[in-house]
């Protein structure tokens, strides 16, 4: 019998594209999740944060995750952006602030400074979360298993970063039938109304399911003869190839480029 | 000489329980053997199934443990179950939850990476047990992709990979369709056959699986009630003194009188609907009509698109072409509340459907209730409580009631939007016998008042409720007017 690295058979059998994201070592995922998460928190420019989020909807595409998975994100964003008008309308009037103040029309606008943090915030927000989505959607628990292990990182929290990664799907799954039962009940889970509804309501019997299937995840685990030993078989062979040196040099060129800008270095200032 | 299996004076309480949860169980069990375990809910067959697996107390840290376990000469208290020479697998009631990895073969090599084998003894064992359950053509699939009645081949695969001597099953059958249910059995005879695997599982649906065993044992408030073999399941007083279910038992038909007069009127109306999911076609063109006051039951294999049904039914699909009518209306003309009203969905597994945790809480969710005046509120859940024979149930926390009452709960919170429709989707899993019978007479009221689809692989409970059948095969629906002919599982 041949042991296939699981992301690629998988792949074949569900027709789906091969993408080059499912062929990088796990172990440059790994780094390159590390390195980008430092990219996202360093850089104080919100039209590059958003041309990254950009980015990332081309990687969910490429990668053929339902991108409708992200747009209720998205469409919360915006309503947001819509309360923070409204508020900063209403404080214009009676409680002035000491900032720039940007008209629409008729009076209503937004206060410049807010709206820039707060568009800040919400991308870096929506980065990270569709960037830990693609990475779950794109890596297998054993090829995760095994790149945590090879990063010297103890079994134990390498099978739970693992199951963590592998929750995340599991959990959108969950949720969604949360939303189905709310709906027959005929509560409205979509618009802004509903939106606050779910996040407010919902959220309990999440944690809850989530945690009885953890737990029973857990014992099934325990059942397989998890922790019998402390160097399990390693079952799939990690190999480097050209893709992935690509990947780690651009990883660490965008960082290096990252951390100059948060420190306010010129990079091009240093090479004259 | 010592048994196989030996059980001396066994004791397991929950921390915070007034009773222990099994108490002086001794018995032994010897090797090769196929022992069924009945009883009530609550009788404490998960618990006992637990200890001999060995999560209890390896792994299980909510109560404590008292009595010795023996497996061969092995003292499982001491031992964890993965150091066993004869080692011990179990298969809880829902698969799904069971499995993590992306591909079939690496699921089932996870277990023996973790003792250690070879590469090349990995892959022998990979190969056995995808053998072993028939699932060979199926090893690079995502096991959650694949069906239930599969998922539960995997997790069998997944623990005979480790070689195990002894098979544990909690329910196996609850999500199981009766094709399903039939190559379980046949692959469980063979493994037993082949292998000599000492087989051990609980079940409320003895008369699927009572052909597999031939020792009973029945537990009655935690201790071994009936130490027998499968023909007490005859005997039909004895089983109504231990609440499990007759071999020959047998639920009376819906009787025309249980049904509402008025059936003349069309209350659900489906029109050449076709419904497609990833490419896949689920449902092809299908037309059907339900009168007011009918009681329908709904069959079909598992996959064959029933869930999806009534998910466009209940208005939270779209179909791809076709139309639905409720009372005359398209569902996505109503607003929720309004759809509500007509229309109220029972999903399968009552924890999926409980939003909030006090019994209180639960029912007073459904916006009909919630936006009554305070003391027409009272009232009203009070009567939905009564119901659901829950009367004094009021402020309890849903997690700590059993199962067949979470699932009279969330039917509770259905009948708070008071809707004309009701649709059920698999309302007997997990349940015993005696709150399916209870279940079964809660419905026939509710019949009086309202039309009913229910879905179910239990064709002796749809044959208790329905006057009508459709049948779900391929993503085309069968009418079938005549209960009796439905020869279900062909």
């Amino acid at each position: 019998m041949k042991i296939t690295i699981p992301g690629w058979s998988i792949m074949a059998n569900n027709s789906r594209i091969i993408t080059s994201t499912y062929f990088l070592d796990p172990r440059v995922q790994i780094f390159g999740s590390c390195a980008f998460l430092m990219i996202v928190v360093s850089i104080k420019n919100p039209l590059i944060l958003g041309l990254i989020f950009l980015f990332v909807l081309i990687l969910w595409k490429v990668n053929r995750i339902p991108i409708k998975n992200i747009l209720s994100m998205i469409k919360l964003g915006l309503y947001l952006i819509g309360m923070l008008i409204v508020l900063s309308t209403l404080y214009s009037y009676f409680f002035p602030q000491d900032m720039q103040f940007i008209p629409f029309f008729l009076g209503v606008g937004i206060y410049y400074e807010i709206f820039i943090v707060f568009l800040m915030l919400t991308l870096r927000f929506f980065i990270l979360i569709s960037y830990m989505i693609l990475l779950s959607f794109t890596t297998t628990p054993s090829r995760m298993l095994s790149a945590l292990r090879a990063l010297k990182i103890p079994y134990e929290l390498a099978i739970m970063a693992t199951i963590t990664l592998r929750f995340i799907p599991l959990s959108l799954e969950i949720w969604k039938k949360l939303e189905i039962v709310a709906q027959i009940r005929g509560i409205e889970t979509k618009g802004f109304k509903g939106r606050l509804y779910a996040i407010k309501n919902l959220s309990f019997p999440l944690l809850i399911q989530t945690i009885k299937r953890a737990k029973e995840l857990a014992y099934s685990l325990d059942s397989r003869a998890f922790r019998s030993i402390n160097k399990p078989v390693n079952l799939i062979p990690l190999k480097f190839h050209k893709l992935d040196y690509f990947v780690v040099f651009i990883s660490i060129g965008l960082f290096a480029v990252s951390i100059a800008s948060y420190l306010g270095i010129s990079l091009l200032g240093l090479l004259t | 000489m010592r048994s196989f299996i030996q059980i001396n004076d066994l004791w397991y309480s929950y921390f915070g329980a007034r009773f222990p949860s099994i108490k002086r169980i001794t018995i032994d069990i010897e090797k090769g053997e196929k022992v069924l375990v009945l009883g009530r809910s609550g009788s404490g067959k998960s618990t006992f199934l637990l200890c001999l697996s060995g999560l209890i107390p390896h792994s299980y840290s909510e109560g404590t443990m008292k009595g010795k376990i023996y497996i061969g000469n092995e003292d499982l208290s001491k031992v964890p179950p993965y150091f066993l020479k004869n080692k011990v697998g179990i298969i809880q009631q829902n698969p799904s939850n069971q499995l993590f990895e992306r591909s079939v073969e690496n699921e089932i090599a996870f277990g023996p990476q973790n003792v250690g084998l070879s590469v090349e003894k990995i892959q022998e064992r990979v190969s056995f047990a995808l053998n072993a359950v028939e699932i060979e053509k199926y090893a690079d699939q995502d096991p959650f992709k694949l069906s239930l009645g599969l998922q539960q081949r995997v997790c069998m695969a997944a623990m005979l990979a480790l070689n195990p001597s002894i098979l544990i099953f909690d329910e196996p059958t609850c999500f199981l369709d009766e094709k399903s249910t039939k190559n379980f059995i046949r692959i469980l005879k063979k493994l037993n056959e082949d292998q000599n695997i000492t087989i051990i599982a609980s079940e409320h649906r003895t008369k699927r699986i009572n052909s597999m065993f031939e020792r009973i044992l029945v537990l009655n408030k935690g201790s071994i009630a009936l130490d027998d073999t499968y023909s007490i399941l005859k005997n039909a007083q004895l089983c109504s003194e231990y609440g499990i279910q007759p071999i020959e038992s047998e639920f009376y038909p819906v009787k025309e009188n249980f049904l509402s007069n008025n059936r003349n009127e069309k209350v659900i109306e489906v029109k050449n609907i076709s419904f497609s999911y990833n490419g896949q076609r689920i449902l092809k063109n299908i037309s059907f009509t339900v009168n007011k006051g009918e009681s329908i039951g709904i069959l079909g294999e598992n996959g064959s698109g029933k869930t999806t049904l009534i998910l466009l039914l209940a208005g939270i699909l779209r179909p791809l072409s076709g139309t639905i009518r409720i009372n005359g209306k398209l569902p996505s003309n109503l607003k929720r509340k309004e759809l509500a009203r007509e229309i109220g969905v029972l999903l399968q597994n009552p924890d999926e459907n409980i939003l909030t945790p006090i019994v209180w809480t639960e029912i007073s969710s459904s916006v009909q209730i919630n936006n009554l005046p305070p003391q027409e509120k009272e009232m009203k859940i009070k009567d939905i409580l009564n119901q659901v024979s829950l009367s004094g149930f009021e402020h309890k926390k849903i997690f700590k009631i059993s199962y067949g009452e979470r699932e009279r709960v969330a039917l509770g919170s259905l009948l708070a939007s008071n809707p004309e429709i009701i649709i059920l989707d698999e309302p007997t899993v997990g349940l015993d016998y005696e709150n399916k019978v209870q279940l079964i007479k809660l419905i026939k009221n509710l019949l009086q008042e309202h039309t009913l689809l229910a879905i179910s692989h239990d064709f002796e409970f749809l044959k208790a409720i329905s006057n009508k059948f459709l049948v779900l095969k391929n993503g085309v629906i069968y009418e079938d007017n005549n209960t009796w002919m439905v020869n279900y599982g062909k």
